[in-house]
């Protein structure tokens, strides 16, 4: 995977995350009345799962380069 | 005030030019004209809109190409594979390789699911490179409904094999029980956005390259004998989307394979 590659996919676990976030608080503080709390909650909520999904998505790519490394050393 | 009006003359003045020459040139560029869906029969049921597309029919034509390419591999099988057959043969090997090393031996009965999603998909990219068809995944909607229907598929999996105990996936093991009031929200947010990321990938992936390839070839046309520049770049840019195209499809049901792994070991 080329540099690109990765930071696009990074870029994307990222938006999703919020935008995941803000729909929620959205949709919450318009069932419950309670504009803006929830949305503001949901946004933070929002940024603690993107980097929890970054942090996923890097240990990922990290184990598949080591295999990678790993299949190349046993091929030589 | 005068300032701002004569901003707003200046401004319409060259609104103005630019349709009128819009309007004159015969070599408009648009590099989203692509994208758009026409129907080519229309068909309405109950007040809904169902009409067959162009999407329509360049997901017909991506079903029957991998149908048919199956098929004609698998005519008779032989013991040294002719041509058609190792493209078939290597078609499966990806996939089951996939699953085996993704989800384990339990993901085999889901071999039929994830093949024909992966057959779909590289399909409908890989003869999105064709000029003048339609790239249907360079649609957020279909990519959308894909992802929601894995997702929605894998939940009720997870739930149907493990109960209640499928809430696990929301709590690491081994954390203080009070950090569940925050652990649990962001996990669940985050395994919310599972769908969300998957569609957008493959969505931008394909829109994005598209979108290069006619605004490089728009340049190219306009800039007459120094468009060779961005010729040359072209035949670059379309071997990456040819990369793309395949590479995208893989990434889609690899991330469903774990997806699936996730239902059913939960991490």
């Amino acid at each position: 995977m080329s540099g690109a590659a990765v930071g696009l996919r990074i870029a994307i676990e990222i938006m999703a995350a919020v935008a995941v976030g803000v729909g929620i608080g959205f949709a919450l503080d318009n069932w419950l009345g309670t504009k803006p709390w929830m949305l503001i909650l949901f946004c933070i909520l929002g940024f603690g799962a993107a980097l929890v999904n970054v942090m996923r998505t890097a240990r990922e790519l990290e184990r598949k380069r080591l295999e990678a490394k790993h299949l190349a050393a046993q091929k030589e | 005030m005068a300032s701002t009006g004569h901003a707003e003359t200046a401004h319409a003045a060259v609104a103005h030019h630019a349709a009128d020459a819009a309007h004159h040139s015969d070599k408009v560029i648009d590099p989203l004209h692509q994208f758009q869906i026409w129907s080519i029969l229309d068909i309405h049921v109950a007040g809904f809109n169902v009409s067959f597309t162009n999407s329509a029919l360049w997901m017909v034509i991506a079903a029957v190409v991998g149908f048919g390419i199956m098929r004609l591999g698998m005519r008779e099988a032989e013991l040294v594979p002719g041509r058609m057959q190792n493209v078939a043969e290597m078609l499966y090997g990806i996939v089951a390789n996939m699953i085996r090393d993704n989800v384990g031996d339990e993901g085999k009965k889901y071999f039929p699911l994830v093949f024909s999603l992966f057959l779909f998909i590289l399909f409908g990219n890989v003869l999105g490179m064709i000029p003048y068809s339609f790239t249907f995944t360079s649609h957020l909607v279909v990519t959308f409904f894909m992802a929601a229907v894995i997702f929605i598929g894998v939940t009720i999996l997870g739930v149907v094999r493990h109960g209640t105990h499928f809430l696990r996936l929301f709590f690491p093991e081994g954390a203080p029980a009070w950090t569940a009031v925050i652990l649990v929200p962001i996990e669940l947010v985050s395994y919310l956005s599972r769908p969300v990321s998957l569609s957008v990938r493959l969505f931008a992936n394909m829109m994005v390259g598209h979108t290069l390839l006619k605004v490089l070839g728009g340049f190219a046309v306009l800039m007459g004998a120094a468009g060779i520049l961005p010729l040359t770049l072209l035949v670059g840019i379309t071997a990456l989307e040819f990369l793309v195209a395949a590479l995208q499809a893989y990434v889609f049901t690899i991330l469903t394979c774990i997806y699936l792994h996730d239902a059913i070991h939960l991490h």
